[in-house]
């Protein structure tokens, strides 16, 4: 059974969005239910800081033993710092993906297209 | 089983590695639901193939690849290096769901692949063991990973995957003869020589259009589906086009790493 945070935010592609203590600030990675279909994280492309991307644009790629998927933006926003400790340790992943691993942090554009994105009820539906 | 899915069956020939890497990875980024494809084919020049996030600037000695007419060439998907030369290679592509995800995918092609060389008189297993490695390990065929087709402890069929959409591409070799010994001469790694299983060691006389139909076969047979030979469609050359020239064809990319 997957770990399904309810106050967390959800695409389709299985990324998350984390709010932060900052206003307009989340964290974006990969939910427990994409790392248990991955399996082991081998590594992960990151973007450097200060870049934007557009909605369900790819921000970078991660590799599991031999799988290679891309990585989708869930909102537009730039990216303000990414998660350097992924470098050494990729698994963390899978071990902690909704707390030390984290990808990205992102400052959304607009708060308003975050209401595009899935509750953790409708996520649920949608691995189910 | 996949018993709804349609396949297509495309026999291609020998290629150039930019223009095989972009048909493959075309072909995923054209993938319809309810639809897959295999495709089987193989290289016009022997290939050094890296995986998508190998580290490779550097560790190789180019001049003496070009001496001996080896080409580089980086894939969309992951894992190790490859030496192409004697081998068929398989392509398959699948909506990412229909066969239950890529690590579910990964063992059921396998099985596919295994059922057809064991029916040609191939003596392969699945193994279940082996160990996770990073992009850096090393060669591809010196060391299994679980669900990886073997012969005794060494493997015969190294493969890889790229999820892109919503479509699953895997892709690997099946080594018909030949070692990867010139990937330690190319890298000046000659202590730690990889030596896969080859299909000429284990069967003798090797026909490919042999292994070929026992390949298709066996994914027939567990796979499911209806399946019928066929071709590119345009809009899947018209990929591969842009892929090779912005991408494959490529030294920012090959040696991005």
């Amino acid at each position: 059974m997957s770990d399904i945070p309810s106050d967390l935010l959800y695409t389709e592609e299985h990324e998350y969005l984390r709010p932060s203590s900052e206003e307009g600030i989340f964290f974006v990675g990969i939910t427990d239910y994409a790392q248990g279909e991955l399996g082991d994280v081998v590594y992960i492309e990151l973007p450097d800081t200060g870049i934007s991307f557009s909605k369900m644009e790819v921000f970078g790629t991660i590799e599991a033993v031999k799988a290679v998927s891309d990585l989708y933006n869930p909102i537009s926003g730039e990216v303000i710092e990414i998660n350097i400790a992924l470098d050494d340790d990729p698994s963390l992943v899978n071990s902690d993906p909704y707390g030390e691993g984290w990808m990205i942090k992102l400052r959304v554009d607009d708060e308003g297209d975050l209401d595009a994105l899935l509750d953790a009820d409708r996520y649920e539906d949608h691995i189910s | 089983m996949t018993s709804g899915l349609q396949w297509r069956v495309i026999r291609d020939g020998p290629c150039a590695g930019p223009h095989n890497m972009a048909l493959d990875h075309a072909l995923a980024v054209c993938s319809q639901q309810g639809q897959g494809v295999l495709r089987l084919y193989s290289w016009i020049e022997a290939t050094v193939s890296f995986g998508r996030n190998e580290p490779a600037r550097g560790l190789y000695d180019r001049t003496n690849a070009a001496d001996q007419g080896i080409e580089f060439v980086r894939r969309p998907t992951g894992g190790r290096a490859v030496l192409h030369s004697n081998e068929i290679t398989y392509a398959i592509v699948v909506p990412v769901r229909a066969l239950g995800g890529p690590r579910a995918s990964y063992i059921e092609i396998n099985r596919g692949l295994a059922e057809g060389l064991s029916s040609i008189g191939a003596a392969v297993t699945v193994t279940d063991h082996g160990e996770t490695l990073s992009p850096n390990a090393g060669a591809c065929f010196g060391a299994p990973a679980p669900g990886e087709i073997i012969v005794g402890e060494k493997k015969l069929v190294g493969s890889a995957q790229l999820r892109v959409g919503d479509a699953l591409l895997q892709h690997g070799s099946i080594i018909i003869d030949g070692d990867q010994s010139l990937l330690n001469q190319l890298t000046g790694k000659l202590h730690d020589i990889v030596r896969p299983a080859t299909l000429r060691s284990v069967l003798g006389v090797v026909h490919q259009d042999q292994v070929k139909f026992g390949v298709i076969d066996g994914l027939k047979h567990v796979l499911g589906g209806s399946w019928e030979e066929g071709e590119y469609l345009s809009g899947e050359r018209n990929e591969a086009g842009r892929l090779e020239r912005q991408r494959y064809s490529q030294a920012g990319w090959t040696w991005r790493r």
